[in-house]
């Protein structure tokens, strides 16, 4: 069990400019930490630093109290669960299994002890002498764990490890993860595209961007405060609705809507701003402030559903009751409360003052 | 049944297309005339029968069609063709294979009673006795050739009349260091030997038994011994070497035939001279090859045919065949018209005819070219007195002889030596579509051949070009390993030559592998050993160099592709050049190898002197060519194994040994497998490097199954051993696809 550290990692490939440009991260001893981006963020070459499998460039890279830029991938006592599972086609799940212990030289009789322990755990018992061609995804992915597991090392780390499972495997395993952490309690980097996985298993999640730390935080926090459209745009599903709002003296005037704002607020926003809604946040009911648009789709999704609406060249989104939901072509009124708007400079960055709640009930009137 | 009436059809076409070509129709007025002429010779004879064509023929109503035959075939063709009165009316042939055909019978026609005394004055002595067997005359001599003394006149004035004249001069004339030798010869070729053996005696005696122990023949070869001790001749010599050293004026003196002349570089002065006297007197005489003109015992214009003969035998048309051909006509009188004696060159080999002797036309002789040659490399090389080679060389070709006599007196013995039928052959294809054609099967494959019939028509053309070319010859020579054909009893009935299981049991019973003189490399356990190291040893090296240079080359690096096209090369070219240039490297002369061998102060080795090193020279040359293969095999395996299963070994430690025993050589196995067996098939036959570079030597040692089989079936024209020989080879191979794939199944079901 170890902590990591990095402080001020770069990674550049040959005269390029640096894939990573200077990163710092503090994993918890402990915590399962979740790297998520789009694609080509750097998240994964953050997690192959880690392993070892990528040389650090700059900067330092600490596991535990040990600086480890110099130290081999084997030495660092790190499992990894890779995306593919990597297991070793001509071995059976046992001899995948044992194959780090015996390397390292253990006695056979430890070995055996462990990987069954190990295998027991995992409800692998019964296909210790398969090979991997013969198993199932969800089952190899839980042979990719156990080998992981049996090592009892300091660190996970985990590819998009379940990026090739159905639907439904995904969830179990997600859980299954889940619950190995909890029981394990062994520090995790666990690295993904989907925010519903980053959501559901972080302790805390680090947002990449560009091989840039957008913001790292508890999904609780990243979700109701993120401090910029990007984390806002990459948090939630469907993602939180940005359009462009101008001030002028305390109010506010967007395609949709024009609000009054509370003195306190105005005072701290410039003319020109983006504002965000999240599409979970609007609603037909209540007596909040009203928005109208156009409504130029809309997607059923059973329970709830999405209505597309237009004002203008600006769109949005708005996730409603069936009931709710308007017929297509329609004006339709919706309504929010105002003190769910986010407030971003032109350049994406939260205006971070504008917490809106206070003015609250004074807004309420205006809107109506 | 519309499709089955089809294909009957079909069967009945094709039935009646092949005998209509194996009857073959002839025309009354044609009289067909085979030869392998080329080149001037080929004009010159041309020239003669349109001369006939407009006179005797054009009189007697005949006209001459020749027709040209490719050298190699020409042999084959005319056993295949005259004993079954399907050749032609005559042809133009060496007269050695004469004792063969007049035993075998229906090949060549006896002319005593055409034969004149007046045209038989036209011919020496010699040539009159060379185209006679057991009293009969078979046909009248044309051109003659032997060899002769060719000399570069501006290091030897005057040719040396006495053998040790020409040993003192060839040693004046010899500078090893200098690569430059007095006198070139191929003495190791029997037909070169000839020039001593005669002087000694001759192969046989006059009755016709063969003498190759004789004190004669065992002094030509201690002469032979005494020459090469001079050290004016270069060591291994062949054909192509004697006229390079001539060319380059690097030999003063060679002896060779008519046909090297036209290689020679017009800017070397040579002259040619007889062969001079031994220090007893008597002159070298070598062996003289007559070309004779032969009539086919089938021909329906005997007269006419012979008319032809007579006409070019004529003074006329020697002198014809003298100038435009640039031969050396049988009739005498061509060297009495001022144009040919004004050519010191033709007087010069016409002079060596009167001491030359024409190759015996025994069938016995056929038997000894071979075993001869052995016996010249052995005695050469030092690996046996000539005492000893002179005796292993009489004890096993009598043994052959014998063999070939046994079976003669059986088919005299026979009254019916008529050439069989070729059509009772096309009962076996009949007899097989009638069985496909019965019962259940039929509509079962007419249903078959109806639901994929576009498959059948894409598969149809190959299968059936794999039953002519496969499945035929595999299946005739299967057949032909249960009998005891050889060349001389190739055309009797099959049930004549019927010999059950002998074939096998002569070849695996004999576990005589040493006798007193050592191992005997003609046994057929000695040259399986020799296979199975051979195939082993190589397969050995090229997974390892090739697995090397795979992993190598799997590893990126500047200039990668270059050498990975270099490395491919050596695979790209024909492997017989490839053999040809490795066998010149391993020249122990001029090789260099051995050049590069001294350069670092060692000394010269005689590489395909002893089994060892002969081994050697083969294995290199077939690593050489065979890794190229390995190591894009297991290239292509290395690029299939992911990197992250490396990345997953990293993460748990393991070193690069362990990554490479754990992870690469198993997923290698897959790839590798399939590589491997085709490998051991195709080193097992490797015939080519075995036969061009070392060429089994010494005395057969390094043979491997497959030269082996051929030297049997082309060599010693046992067709029916080499047979047995090949099907030998053929189950071993079979038994080792059967448990390399069982291996393989059993490793796969083990995952």
């Amino acid at each position: 069990m170890a902590s990591i550290s990095l402080k001020k990692i770069v990674k550049q490939y040959g005269q390029q400019a640096a894939t990573i440009p200077g990163l710092d991260l503090e994993i918890r001893d402990g915590e399962f930490m979740v790297l998520v981006g789009p694609s080509g963020c750097g998240k994964s070459t953050t997690l192959r630093m880690i392993a070892g499998l990528e040389s650090v460039s700059d900067g330092e890279l600490r596991i535990g109290e040990r600086l480890v830029n110099d130290v081999a991938a084997g030495e660092r006592n790190i499992a990894m669960v890779f995306q593919s599972y990597a297991l070793y086609p001509h071995m059976t799940v046992f001899e995948n299994m044992a194959f780090g212990l015996r390397v390292r030289k253990t006695p056979d009789a430890k070995v055996r002890e462990q990987v069954e322990a190990t295998a027991r755990a995992l409800g692998l018992e019964p296909l210790l002498q398969r090979k991997p061609g013969e198993l199932s995804g969800g089952q190899r992915q839980r042979v990719a764990l156990g080998r992981a597991l049996v090592r009892n090392p300091d660190v996970f780390l985990f590819d998009e490890p379940l990026s090739n499972l159905d639907a439904e495997l995904r969830t179990q395993m997600r859980a299954e993860i889940a619950r190995l952490h909890r029981t394990q309690g062994t520090t995790s980097v666990y690295v993904t595209h989907d925010q519903v996985e980053a959501m559901t298993l972080g302790d805390r999640i680090a947002i990449m961007n560009g091989g840039r730390l957008m913001q790292v935080g508890t999904p609780a926090e990243l979700y109701s405060a993120p401090d910029n459209t990007f984390v806002a745009q990459f948090m939630g599903s469907p993602p939180m609705n940005i359009f462009s709002g101008q001030r002028d003296g305390t109010r506010l005037r967007t395609a949709f809507f024009e609000i009054e704002l509370p003195t306190a607020t105005a005072a701290a926003l410039p003319t020109e701003l983006q504002v965000g809604l999240r599409p979970e946040c609007l609603s037909t009911t209540g007596t909040a402030a009203t928005l109208n648009g156009r409504v130029e789709m809309i997607e059923c999704l059973g329970h709830e559903g999405l209505a597309y609406l237009a004002a203008g060249d600006t769109q949005l989104r708005a996730k409603l009751a069936m009931e709710q939901l308007p017929q297509t072509g329609t004006d339709a009124v919706l309504r929010f409360n105002p003190a769910d708007l986010y407030f971003f400079d032109t350049n994406g960055e939260r205006i971070a003052a504008t917490s809106v709640e206070p003015a609250g009930t004074a807004l309420e009137t205006a809107g109506a | 049944m519309p499709d089955l009436r089809k294909y009957l059809q079909i069967a009945a076409l094709w039935l009646l297309g092949a005998s209509a070509l194996l009857a073959g129709p002839a025309s009354a007025e044609e009289i067909r005339l085979w030869h392998a002429y080329r080149g001037e010779e080929k004009a010159a004879l041309e020239n003669l029968l349109e001369r006939f064509n407009a006179t005797v023929g054009h009189n007697s109503g005949h006209t001459v069609i020749p027709l040209a035959i490719p050298f190699d075939s020409y042999a084959d063709k005319l056993s295949a063709a005259l004993p079954r009165g399907r050749g032609p009316d005559l042809f133009i042939f060496a007269h050695d294979r004469i004792g063969g055909w007049a035993l075998s019978g229906n090949t060549i026609a006896a002319v005593d009673d055409f034969a004149s005394a007046a045209i038989l004055e036209r011919f020496p002595q010699p040539l009159r006795d060379a185209m006679s067997f057991e009293g009969k005359l078979y046909g009248l001599p044309f051109n003659f050739k032997s060899v002769a003394l060719i000399y570069n006149r501006d290091l030897v004035p005057e040719p040396p009349a006495t053998a040790a004249d020409m040993l003192a001069l060839a040693k004046r004339h010899t500078d090893q260091a200098r690569g430059h030798f007095g006198l070139a010869f191929e003495y190791t070729e029997p037909f070169y030997h000839g020039a001593l053996l005669n002087a000694g005696g001759g192969a046989f005696s006059a009755d016709g038994e063969l003498q190759v122990d004789s004190s004669g023949a065992v002094g030509a070869l201690h002469t032979l011994r005494e020459w090469l001790a001079t050290g004016a001749l270069p060591s291994e010599p062949t054909s192509a070497l004697v006229s390079g050293l001539f060319n380059q004026g690097r030999a003063a003196m060679v002896i060779n035939g008519p046909w090297m002349l036209s290689e020679i570089d017009p800017t070397i002065d040579y002259g040619v001279a007889p062969l001079p006297l031994l220090d007893n007197g008597e002159p070298l005489s070598p062996w003289a090859a007559v070309e004779g003109l032969f009539l086919s015992p089938a021909s329906k214009h005997p007269q006419a045919a012979w008319a032809l003969v007579e006409f070019l035998t004529s003074d006329e048309a020697a002198l014809e065949m003298a100038t435009t051909g640039k031969q050396l006509p049988a009739n005498s009188a061509a060297f009495s018209f001022p144009e040919v004696q004004q050519n010191p060159v033709a007087m010069a080999f016409r002079k060596q005819l009167d001491t030359a002797q024409p190759i015996p036309n025994l069938a016995e002789m056929t038997l000894l070219w071979t075993p001869l040659r052995t016996a010249l490399q052995r005695t050469v090389k030092g690996t046996a007195t000539p005492e000893e080679a002179a005796r292993e060389l009489q004890a096993g070709v009598q043994q052959d002889i014998d063999t070939l006599r046994a079976q003669q007196q059986a088919l005299t013995n026979q009254q019916n030596t008529q050439a069989a039928p070729l059509w009772p052959w096309l009962l076996i294809p009949a007899g097989l579509i009638a069985f496909l054609l019965t019962g259940t099967r039929r509509r079962r494959i007419a249903a078959g051949l109806q639901e994929h019939r576009t498959a059948a028509s894409f598969v149809g053309p190959a299968a059936i070009g794999m039953l002519v070319l496969v499945f035929f010859p595999l299946a005739y020579g299967l057949l032909l390993s249960f009998t005891d054909t050889t060349m001389f009893n190739e055309h009797t009935p099959l049930s004549s030559r019927w010999a059950g299981l002998d074939n096998y049991v002569a070849i695996l019973s004999d576990w005589r592998i040493w006798n007193e003189s050592g191992v005997r490399f003609d046994n057929f356990y000695w040259t399986l050993g020799i296979t199975i190291a051979w195939t082993l040893v190589n397969l050995a090296l090229t997974v390892l160099l090739g697995l090397g240079l795979a992993l190598a080359l799997n590893k990126p690096f500047r200039g990668r592709n270059l050498v990975r096209v270099l490395l491919i090369l050596p695979w790209a070219i024909p492997n017989y050049i490839t053999a040809l240039i490795w066998k010149g490297l391993f020249h122990p002369q001029f090789g260099a190898i051995n050049q590069f061998v001294v350069l670092l102060g060692g000394d010269p080795v005689a590489w395909f002197d002893t089994v060892t090193a002969s081994f050697f020279t083969g294995v290199i040359t077939n690593v050489w060519l065979g890794f190229p293969f390995m190591m894009l095999v297991i290239l292509g395996g290395l690029q299939t194994i992911p990197s992250d299963l490396y990345e997953a070994a990293r993460m748990e430690g393991a070193s690069r040994w362990q990554q490479f025993r754990r992870i690469t050589l198993p997923m290698l196995r897959p790839t590798l497998l399939p590589a491997v067996v085709m490998s051991v098939i195709w080193t097992f036959n490797m015939f080519n490097v075995i036969y061009l570079v070392s060429d089994g030597a010494p005395a057969g040692a390094n043979d491997i199954l497959i030269t082996k089989a051929f030297r049997i079936g082309f060599e010693k024209y046992q067709y029916a051993y080499a047979s047995a020989y090949s099907t030998i080879v053929l189950l071993l191979l079979l038994a080792y696809a059967i448990w390399q794939t069982r291996v393989t199944r059993m490793t796969e079901a083990a995952k």
